[in-house]
């Protein structure tokens, strides 16, 4: 399931910081306030240009340098446990569908695909001779493989239930049957999936990287020791992945697309931390740049030449304030409706603004089902203390009298940018006369402490796309099947079966207006009883120097780098163009 | 004014140390009154730029912090709360190191008791089973907030007891066991108590009150930082046992109280004032570290430490968010130094 995914401390920092606490933050004071005068000073070295015109043709060769702080546990689609693998899996596996630059369902290594009229089974004609990177030719019987490999309980898959609508998922995952009843070969290239009842999201599921196929070589069933072997346009070598360390990954040359890709190799590097990757980017020694302070965002915005080379990308995550529906005083809902509505945004945008964007609903923009139309939950403080006045708390700001008269305690963790967001939370209610007291835990134990019942009564929560759609966010944070005793996805603990009954509705309905329809009517039913104040989407900004040709803001893949390629003849001169005051500290030793 | 209160106020670095600790504190408690904010509050109209927060000029003086408030009301309140832990708990660790140390340097070389072999071994036979044993039976041995070790121990102790009473005439066995002396213990808690990880405990007392506030902080800064003190102070009272004027107390039949009140006490007093004072620096770099690792003071309170963890993630845009908390801590951990080096100085018996 997909939660907000945070970035991991970096461990080197916490341990030193843990022995000699207190030498250590004066060292760091000490580095940091000079560093902090530095860093003000100079500009951004412009960025490396390409050498050809823009409309030239592609050039074959190079190697592209990419880097993150995060790190990755494998490279199974079975076993997706990492944010950050989604950029190597779209690389190294191809599936029957995939998003088109649109964000639209399109074949891939399947030719073509139907549906049946009853919109329960999609056929799948596979493209006749694509070969796996092992050299042998992708055939129906692999792509049934490799689907039930991911859905067999021996696979650690935390997505399988996604794809229980498909025929004989129950007995197949309680081990009742060997065989997943609804997937069929029909012919050497035709396959079939058959489900239990029409799912509109089982195609944009379909075309994530769950189910893509894998070589013969990852067998029937999930092991670990599978060495990534699939049939997208770059193949792992022997050793290609060094746990902790780097990603290398070549070209494979029998990739279906003929003279694609361009890239001879991709080399993604792990750990490296923030200023480390700005400092080797500015110096060519990375050719793309994700990961970057607040501070490194405004100064790549401020300087014009970097313009065409950064962009931001979709919106993937929303976030707000979990109000749980079975505590006071959030059990009633005028109580919810009031924070909804005493919530000014724009100040949790301007907690980090490069990142974070208002948000009233619980789609972030872009995603299929978003509504721009509805408004939403809107800031109006005196329709809050009208609320609050219907809840039996009424407030009066002049006087500062009234209000909810307990202290509620809110818990946070101390991850991003949540302790921030925290503090604007507390300001924006005390104004309806809501006094907050914050709680800050690790966030292993946020998690476990938010998913329990009737243990936190309001905290920051959100969730991360699994599948571009609507019915993700709804479903996984709203719907009553979420609500568990332990480890609930739905952290209001909200009830309603009405809502339950429209986003059901919109799962089933094949028909985009009428569905469009259901998702805006759950999303105004939601607003309305105020599970969750929405707060913020988050969105990141990607960097790539002047001469990576053909690389892309894609809606659904982050870094997509498949088909991009190097124009530069030189490589090796890169480092000409970076002045001294911004080369890293080694070559300044060095000289 | 006495001739030691004089050579105290003309010593140079006496005279630094409180000028910078005294500048602070009034910096501390005058500076929230030259500005029209709160430190808690935000101003998100007037206190943000175009994409970041405004640096330091006629309406906020020392610029505005990531969340629009005002740096210098919260340098200013920090400060208070920097000082006011500081103060308090050396006070505490002060106190209480003192105590133990007269007590354990008076008693040292006294007879204690001995402790039954049956209890030293089932005692250790516990401990190893905590240590090394499987986790189903640590977690039964530790359940309902440890009672059943903790009724284990007690019924050692009865058990062992009761055989010594009984066995008094009978075998030597059973009566002997390692003496432990009033000293010894407390100077075994000392041990223990040091080579306890700080951090741990702190952390540990933050995630069972699930919310630090100045007071935890503080009472734990000083049930922890009075064990240097308690060895320094032992030493010194050992020594003054030997002196004259303190045979003379006890041969006159003087109580122990009074003795350890009026001989010993105004006689360890110079030295623990110099340990006092540099301990105060030490709990404010302490408070400040645990502030900056997230296990101090829960935000919204500024406290010098968070506002440095807070800044420096913005120092390349903000660097005055960094340098302002940077400075404060600077300056009173020196000024409490430089104090407490002129008072280590100026205090000297040898210079009397």
């Amino acid at each position: 399931m997909a939660r907000p995914r945070l970035p991991h401390p970096p461990l080197a920092l916490t341990l030193a910081s843990v022995t000699s606490a207190g030498a250590s933050l004066l060292l760091l004071a000490s580095l940091a306030a000079p560093a902090a005068v530095a860093g003000c000073a100079g500009g951004l070295p412009p960025p490396l240009p390409a050498e050809s015109p823009e409309n030239a043709p592609p050039r074959r060769g190079g190697t592209l340098r990419m880097s993150s702080f995060g790190d990755i546990r494998g490279l199974d689609p079975a076993n997706i446990a990492d944010g950050l693998v989604s950029t190597l899996h779209q690389l190294l596996f191809a599936g029957l569908v995939d998003f088109d630059d649109h964000g639209e369902v399109v074949p891939r290594l399947a030719e073509r695909y139907e549906r049946s009229s009853d919109g329960r089974t999609y056929r799948f004609f596979l493209r006749k001779g694509v070969l796996f990177h092992d050299g042998t030719e992708l055939l129906a019987d692999d792509v049934k493989r490799s689907i039930e490999r991911a859905l067999h309980p021996s696979a650690p898959n935390p997505y399988a239930s996604f794809f229980a609508s498909i025929r004989g998922y129950d007995a197949f995952a309680a081990k009742k049957t060997e065989d997943l009843e609804g997937v069929r070969v029909e012919g050497t290239y035709v396959v079939s999936i058959t489900l239990v009842e029409p799912d509109s999201t089982f195609l944009p599921l379909l075309a994530m990287q769950i189910l893509r196929p894998v070589c013969k070589s990852g067998g029937r069933r999930y092991t670990d020791t599978f060495q990534a072997c699939g049939a997208g346009p770059f193949k792992l070598p022997e050793g290609g992945f060094l746990r902790g360390q780097s990603v290398t990954l070549l070209r494979h040359d029998g990739y279906y697309e003929a003279g694609k890709p361009y890239l001879d190799s991709i080399v993604f590097s792990f750990g490296v931390t923030i200023s480390a990757a700005k400092y080797k980017f500015l110096n060519g020694d990375l050719d793309t740049l994700r990961d970057l302070t607040q501070g490194d965002v405004l100064a790549f915005q401020r300087d014009p030449r970097w313009a065409p080379y950064a962009a931001y990308d979709r919106e993937r995550q929303i976030m707000g304030e979990a109000m749980n529906t079975e505590l006071a005083p959030f059990d009633n809902v005028e109580v919810r409706r009031a924070v909804a509505a005493a919530l000014d945004r724009s100040h949790y945008e301007k907690v980090k603004p490069t990142t974070l964007r208002a948000a009233t609903q619980p789609i972030p923009p872009g995603t299929p089902g978003y509504d721009p139309s509805l408004r939403g939950q809107e800031h109006d403080l005196a329709a809050a203390l009208e609320h609050m006045k219907r809840a039996g708390y009424p407030y009066d700001p002049a006087t500062k009298t009234g209000g909810y008269p307990k202290v509620i305690p809110y818990y946070t963790y101390r991850q991003g940018v949540s302790e921030y967001t925290a503090q604007v939370f507390a300001q924006e209610v005390a104004k309806i006369g809501l006094r907050i007291e914050l709680r800050l835990v690790n966030y292993p134990t946020y998690i476990a402490q938010i998913g329990r019942r009737g243990r936190v009564s309001v905290g920051p929560w959100g969730w991360s796309e699994d599948y571009p759609d609507a019915i993700d966010f709804l479903e996984s944070l709203f719907h009553t099947k979420g609500i568990a005793d332990e480890d609930a996805s739905n952290v209001s603990f909200y009830r309603s079966p009405s809502f339950d009954g429209l986003v059901d509705a919109a799962k089933r309905e094949l028909e985009p207006v009428r569905r469009k329809d259901l998702i805006s009517r759950a999303v105004t039913k939601l607003c309305e009883d105020a599970p969750f104040a929405f707060a913020y989407s988050v969105r990141f900004y990607d960097i790539h120097q002047g001469y990576v040709r053909n690389y892309r803001v894609h809606p659904v893949w982050p870094l997509d780098v498949s088909f991009a390629w190097i124009d530069r003849a030189n490589a090796n001169a890169r480092t000409h163009a970076v002045s001294p005051t911004h080369a890293p500290l080694g070559s300044l030793l060095h000289r | 004014m006495s001739p030691r209160l004089s050579r105290l106020l003309k010593n140079t670095q006496v005279r630094l140390g409180l000028g910078l600790v005294g500048t602070l504190a009034l910096f501390s408690t005058l500076a929230p009154m030259l500005s029209s904010h709160d430190a808690v509050t935000s101003d998100f109209e007037r206190g943000s730029e175009a994409l970041g927060p405004t640096g330091p000029g006629k309406l906020f003086w020392f610029g505005a912090d990531r969340l629009y408030r005002d740096q210098l009301v919260r340098l200013a309140e920090g400060g208070r709360t920097s000082l006011w832990i500081g103060l308090s708990a050396t006070l505490l660790a002060t106190v209480l190191g003192t105590a133990v140390g007269i007590v354990s340097g008076y008693y040292e070389g006294a007879p204690g008791i001995r402790i039954p072999w049956l209890f030293v071994v089932g005692a250790s036979a516990l401990f190893g089973v905590t240590i090394y044993g499987p986790l189903d039976l640590t977690t039964r041995l530790y359940s309902h907030h440890g009672l059943p070790a903790i009724a284990i121990l007690v019924a050692l102790g009865l058990v062992s007891s009761a055989m010594r009473s009984r066995s008094r005439s009978r075998t030597q066995t059973t009566r002997s066991g390692p003496e432990l002396g009033l000293d010894a213990a407390l100077m075994r808690a000392v041990d223990v108590g040091l080579a306890f990880p700080f951090l741990l405990l702190v952390m540990a007392l933050g995630s069972a009150f699930e919310r630090t506030s100045a007071t935890t902080i503080l009472l734990t800064l000083g049930f922890s930082g009075w064990l240097g003190i308690a060895r320094v102070v032992r030493a010194k009272t050992i020594g003054i046992r030997n002196q004259e004027f303190f045979v003379a107390a006890r041969a006159l039949g003087q109580r122990t109280h009074k003795i350890l009140w009026l001989h010993v006490l105004p006689n360890v007093a110079g030295p623990v004032i110099v340990l006092a004072t540099l301990s105060v620096a030490q709990m404010i770099v302490a408070e400040s570290a645990l502030s900056y690792l997230g296990v101090g003071i829960s935000p919204p309170t500024p406290t010098w430490g968070y506002m440095l963890f807070e800044g420096q993630e913005v120092y390349a845009t903000a660097p005055w968010l960094l340098v302002a908390p940077f400075v404060a801590i600077l300056t009173c951990v020196l000024g409490f130094n430089v104090l407490g080096e002129g008072l280590r100085e100026a205090l000297d018996p040898r210079k009397d």
